[in-house]
């Protein structure tokens, strides 16, 4: 099955680019994406959201192995992101962890399967239509305390239960969409009240038209400030 | 609509504590600990969780300006070490300049089913030193003094929150009027906040976030109460997550609440909406 990805972003309306935490990793030879937003009130989301999506994409978990493929990313990070330095506030900071969703889809012989910790969607569009929106569904279900996946074990203790999969099979010209919550948010919202928001954002086809949406969105305040990335996948005719 | 401002680094958002150092402060208080001391203790935790929680990998961002008041046998700033004498100071001026970092120890879940002893710093920036009367009328005065200036730099942020942690009753006159004038005063974002913490020695049992004067066991309680501000929806939903029972008519006023409660009465009264 052939499909074609593209990947944009933009960081938080007032934050410099270096400050984006969101992440996201294209992997088009495996047809494996992954989109991931590093919360904001931890230190290193940004790397530890990275960690998330480039493993998930060269090294994909298996189903009900989670917890062994975090596993090694945990230690990886207890050995090498340690700050240096020695201020209080960041040796505590270390000691509670980088936080991130993780969204991983992966499309092998004609069907698609999710895997999704917190509040990053998937989207599968088919003939005008959202025929499935993982995990959430309706634009009410986004709180502000998702659950994440933690860098450090004892963080993670509730996430196992909170691990959502889904699968199904695809069509030529299905679109997939992956996106970071204020975008997901969005989009159920215009889908709700029975807009096309898949057609608006097939318009944005390089990374400044993106911007520009993006913007055009918050300054109308139907966008809420915040990290936005979006993965866009067509499946070919 | 008020309290939806996004609180930003171009921003950011004010905390005000005022802290009762009566003599009777020295009367001992749940678990046997002088209530200065309990008090004392909350605040420097509640100064690190902000510090903490504005860290990120380059330092620490500056969402809150922060500042702590005493009052007793003087009403005066109470940040110590290089903090000593400013009425507010930045969050990562406060972070970067505690008093000192005491270490203690903490028992942590080792992520494998077992506990584990941790070292961890305790920054402390405020010490208790309780003589005194209780004026209180001052305290609000002073309060109404840094944050006048304040609300008018900062015309587009969330509204400050002023913190009051008090043994009882005000010995320079009734302080409705002044508490009322902190609350006055405003951003486009809606009100000050004005929240009370009563450390009473009176019988009753602890209350957070109370809806109505009925219950409460004394003069000083309900007076507290009523100074105290209903809590915007933002606060009332992360009370309700943390599993208090609040309704629409609960207002930032805790009764009586030990060290556990107190500090996570200051936590959620200090979370006006998330920094996302």
């Amino acid at each position: 099955m052939l499909a074609s990805a593209t990947a944009w972003w933009a960081p938080k309306a007032g934050n410099a680019a270096q400050e984006y935490e969101d992440a996201y990793a294209v992997e088009a030879a495996a047809l494996r994406f992954a989109v991931a937003d590093g919360a904001s009130e931890t230190s290193f989301a940004k790397q530890w959201a990275e960690m998330l999506v480039d493993r998930f994409v060269h090294e994909p978990p298996a189903p009900a192995g989670l917890r062994e493929w975090v596993a090694p990313m945990q230690a990886a990070w207890a050995g090498a992101n340690q700050p240096k330095a020695t201020a209080w506030y960041a040796e505590e900071k270390a000691r509670d962890g980088a936080f991130s969703s993780l969204l991983g889809l992966a499309i092998d012989h004609g069907r698609w399967r999710a895997m999704a910790i917190g509040d990053s969607c998937l989207f599968v569009v088919r003939s005008g239509k959202i025929l499935r929106a993982f995990p959430l569904d309706k634009a009410e279900q986004f709180s502000n305390r998702p659950v994440l996946l933690s860098s450090v074990a004892r963080a993670n203790q509730r996430v196992w239960d909170e691990v959502r999969s889904d699968e199904g099979e695809l069509q030529g010209r299905d679109q997939l969409l992956l996106m970071t919550d204020a975008l997901a948010q969005w989009f159920l919202v215009e889908a709700e009240m029975g807009r096309r928001p898949w057609a608006a954002l097939a318009k944005a086809t390089t990374q400044e038209a993106f911007s520009a949406f993006v913007d055009l969105l918050r300054s109308g305040g139907a966008l809420r400030n915040d990290d936005t990335t979006l993965v866009r996948i067509e499946v070919a005719a | 609509m008020s309290y939806e401002a996004e609180v930003s680094r171009g921003n950011p958002s004010a905390f005000l504590f005022l802290i009762d150092m009566s003599g009777s402060m020295t009367d001992p208080y749940a678990g046997g600990k002088r209530k200065a001391d309990s008090v004392a203790d909350a605040i420097n935790k509640l100064l690190s969780n902000l510090s903490i929680k504005c860290t990120k990998s380059e330092g620490v961002r500056d969402y809150y300006e922060v500042g702590v008041i005493s009052y007793g046998k003087q009403v005066a700033p109470a940040l110590g070490g290089e903090l000593a004498g400013q009425t507010l100071a930045s969050i990562s001026n406060v972070a970067n300049h505690p008093a000192r970092v005491e270490e203690r120890t903490k028992k942590e879940d080792d992520g494998a089913g077992g506990l584990t002893d941790i070292k961890v710093k305790f920054p402390v920036w405020f010490d208790p030193k309780a003589a005194g009367a209780t004026p209180m009328c001052k305290a609000f005065k002073l309060a109404h003094e840094t944050l006048a200036p304040w609300v008018a730099e900062h015309k587009y942020s969330f509204p400050p929150i002023v913190i009051n942690i008090t043994d009882g009753e005000s010995t320079d006159g009734d302080p409705s009027e002044d508490a009322a004038a902190v609350r006055a005063l405003e951003t486009q974002d809606g009100n000050a906040l004005l929240f009370n913490c009563h450390i009473s020695g009176a019988q009753g049992s602890s209350v957070l976030f109370a809806d109505a004067e009925e219950g409460l066991p004394d003069q000083f309680a309900k007076l507290l109460y009523s100074m105290s501000s209903v809590l915007p929806e933002g606060i009332r939903d992360g009370a309700q997550r943390e599993g208090f029972p609040v309704s629409e008519a609960s207002r930032g006023f805790a009764f009586n609440a030990d060290l556990v409660e107190l500090i996570r009465f200051l936590d959620i009264g200090t979370r006006p909406s998330n920094l996302r």
